[in-house]
């Protein structure tokens, strides 16, 4: 209950919050504003926000690790922006400071508590992430050329490699394995650290759903197995590509699979899974601030009892970082990626 | 906010951006605009010696120069910050006054250009902006859609291509099969009409009644090409009971127990079929039914006791329009069985049974 009103404290204020720790951090840090910083005051305060979201979630979900994890990922991002790790540091705690004002002594101890993780975890913790594409791989060669051929914008080429290999009799699912999850991370890692732009990363991420797309007469011509699987995005998400790769591997494997972008009303999807019947139905979000729309869908579909033994699994990044996340919102089950809810689902299913 | 005019330069003070215009000072094509173009010649050796502050100090302030603005030449106060190989000035027309300066620092810090050199020299790399990191999330967004819709009509139009294939196979069946059959009926017809022989007449009868099963197994193919099955566990046992009321001429031996299976109603299709095959062609008079089970399937053995299948052959019998011997009917009956198991994701296959005869082995799915 505690931690519910501060996270609600947290974003109700999050405006003026964002704006204090700001000012604070230029206070405090007047060498560094004489340089540089003012330019960055408007992103800066943007950036606390998204700080102040994932904190918000973090709490409400009384997940340390999610707000640990989170903080990791941006402590990366920061110093790659020129913003070492003592000043990143002192940044947090100048918000901890600014959200102190708005909270009574025993919210401050649980912000204490989560801050001071977070701050012990990137002293102790901190790396730089290395790459995905690592020479083990089995598909190293293709998976280098392919992103190559997407960090120079030539997405024809792209696709030939891939629809050439898979003509060579490359199996789909190893593509999809060896291939695009590790170049989709990979991305994600060279935007991180300030190798690549947004525009760049958006570009490399449509060009792969497209190649993806070029690849599903061959998924779809797979034998049926019949049993059912329906997949859907929570909320505004963006990140659509990780499940759609879960729902196509379900493809692959045998299974009848359905797929339902973001931004589909909760209403389309339970009136889908009435009618379909599904075996199990996969959710995902990759952005904590939708953890709220995914609690609120499973609880729905749950609601509705039409089928007990129809199992739901979860998946994404806040499921990743903390592992006991999907029985608070209610879900069967979690998988890291898509061989994974393969597994569960063969093995919660006899 | 004061009014200020806020400009990007290069080292040579070639104007590259303009950042903030409130005067209107900069009305002329930026491609080769110096900033001493912009400065009446009155004051010129001024302004020299404000750049050459600005690229030595690397800061600059309280300068007053003579501006050319469009409706007049007037006097101005400038400022000049020099970072990076960039310089940034600033220019005000009221007295100098700090807080007009820190207008012109805002301005340049937030560097949104309202006009910028086209020349590819001076061509500074944007930033991207929230507005633009806004736009690229859209676009995402739309080719999410896309992808989406993509996925949906890619799977809709495999079950169109299996239709097709059908429709193909109908049309197929229609003109041949059926032809043939009308062939043969009406020279019987003529036949009979010249000798009166009643031989022709059986002849009639035979082929009339191939062309009924014909139909009929029209019927049963339409359920195996139709899109998705409608799978739903169903009681075995019962509905192989069932099938084997039709034949009151053989003896079943039923081994099984109460296992449920994934199909649709196709299922009784199957087992009719199977056990017509063994009676028809086998011309066995007992049949043996029994299972296996795995982990995770279920392997129905139908065996009877007649001719068997040979080797040869073993591999074609599931290919559509085979047709063995005299006893040969329709030829779709196990293409049928084999296509239908498919759809419910297991299998058919045949191996020789034991004195005599063949086993059609049947791997379904547990419900």
């Amino acid at each position: 209950m505690l931690n519910l009103t501060l996270a609600q404290k947290i974003l109700d204020n999050q405006d003026k919050i964002a704006a204090e720790a700001v000012n604070l951090i230029y206070e405090n840090q007047k060498d560094l504003i004489k340089n540089y910083q003012d330019q960055q005051k408007n992103k800066s305060i943007r950036d606390t926000k998204y700080h102040l979201n994932y904190l918000a979630e973090a709490i409400e979900a009384d997940s340390k690790s999610l707000f640990l994890d989170y903080i990791e990922w941006a402590a990366v991002i920061m110093e790659n922006i020129g913003i070492d790790l003592e000043n990143f540091i002192k940044n947090l705690l100048n918000t901890r400071d600014a959200i102190a004002e708005y909270s009574d002594e025993k919210e401050l101890e649980i912000l204490n508590d989560f801050f001071y993780a977070a701050v012990n975890n990137i002293r102790s913790n901190y790396k730089r992430p290395l790459s995905f594409l690592v020479r083990e791989n089995s598909l190293y060669q293709t998976a280098s050329s392919y992103l190559e051929f997407l960090l120079n914008s030539d997405r024809h080429s792209a696709s030939k490699l891939i629809l050439q290999s898979v003509e060579a009799g490359l199996p789909v699912k190893d593509i999809y394995q060896e291939v695009f999850q590790p170049v989709q991370r990979e991305i994600g890692r060279l935007w991180q650290i300030n190798k690549i732009s947004v525009a760049q990363e958006h570009f490399c991420s449509a060009a792969t759903q497209l190649v993806m797309s070029q690849l599903y007469p061959y998924i779809f011509s797979t034998r049926k197995n019949g049993k059912r699987f329906v997949a859907a995005s929570v909320g505004n998400e963006l990140h659509e590509i990780g499940l759609r790769m879960v729902a196509d591997f379900f493809e692959m494997a045998g299974w009848d699979t359905y797929y339902f972008g973001a931004n589909t009303p909760s209403e389309s999807i339970i009136d889908t899974i009435k009618q379909i019947n599904p075996d199990l139905i996969g959710l995902s979000t990759t952005i904590t601030y939708n953890l709220k729309n995914l609690k609120e869908l499973i609880k729905a579909i749950k609601a509705e009892k039409f089928n007990l033994k129809t199992k739901i699994i979860v998946g994404g990044y806040p499921f990743i970082t903390s592992p006991d996340l999907w029985k608070k919102i209610g879900a069967d089950g979690y998988a890291p990626d898509a061989e994974n809810a393969l597994k569960f689902a063969n093995n919660s299913l006899h | 906010m004061k009014k200020n005019t806020t400009i990007l330069c290069d080292e040579d003070f070639v104007i590259m951006e303009v950042l903030q215009d409130d005067y209107n000072l900069i009305t002329q094509d930026l491609v080769t605009l110096t900033f001493l173009k912009i400065v009446d010649k009155s004051c010129l050796n001024s302004a020299f010696k404000f750049q050459q502050e600005v690229n030595r100090n690397n800061i600059a302030f309280n300068w007053e120069l003579n501006l050319i603005f469009p409706d007049e030449t007037g006097k101005s106060y400038l400022a000049g910050i020099k970072e990076d190989k960039k310089i940034f000035l600033i220019i005000t027309r009221q007295i100098q006054d700090i807080s007009q300066f820190i207008a012109g620092v805002q301005n340049l810090f937030s560097r949104q250009p309202i006009v910028a050199s086209q020349s590819g020299k001076h061509k500074l790399l944007r930033k991207t902006t929230d507005k633009d990191e806004n736009i690229y999330e859209e676009f995402t967004r739309i080719n999410n859609n896309l992808v989406n819709l993509h996925r949906e009509l890619s799977k809709k139009n495999v079950i169109l291509e299996k239709q097709q294939k059908y429709l193909e196979l109908i049309n197929r069946i229609l003109r041949h099969d059926l032809a043939n059959h009308f062939t043969v009926i009406k020279s019987a017809v003529n036949l009979f009409n010249k000798s009166k022989n009643m031989d022709f007449l059986e002849e009639i009868k035979l082929h009339v009644n191939k062309g009924i099963m014909l139909i009929r197994n029209m019927k049963q193919l339409e359920a195996v090409f139709s899109a998705e099955p409608d799978l739903k566990p169903r009681n075995l046992l019962s509905t192989i009971k069932l099938v084997i009321s039709n034949y009151q001429n053989i003896d079943f031996e039923i081994e099984l127990q109460e296992i449920r299976i994934l199909a649709d109603e196709g299922l009784e299709i199957i087992i009719d079929n199977l056990i017509r095959n063994a009676v028809r062609h086998g011309k066995t008079e007992k049949i043996r039914i029994s299972s296996e089970e795995t982990d995770s399937t279920v392997i129905i053995k139908i065996a009877d006791f007649g001719k068997g299948i040979p080797d040869e052959i073993k591999d074609k019998i599931f290919t559509e329009s085979f047709k063995a011997g005299a006893s040969g009917n329709t030829g779709l009956g196990l293409f049928i069985v084999d296509r239908m198991m498919q759809n419910y994701g297991g299998s058919v296959q045949v191996v020789d049974n034991q004195p005599q005869g063949a086993v059609f082995l049947l791997e379904f799915n547990k419900a």
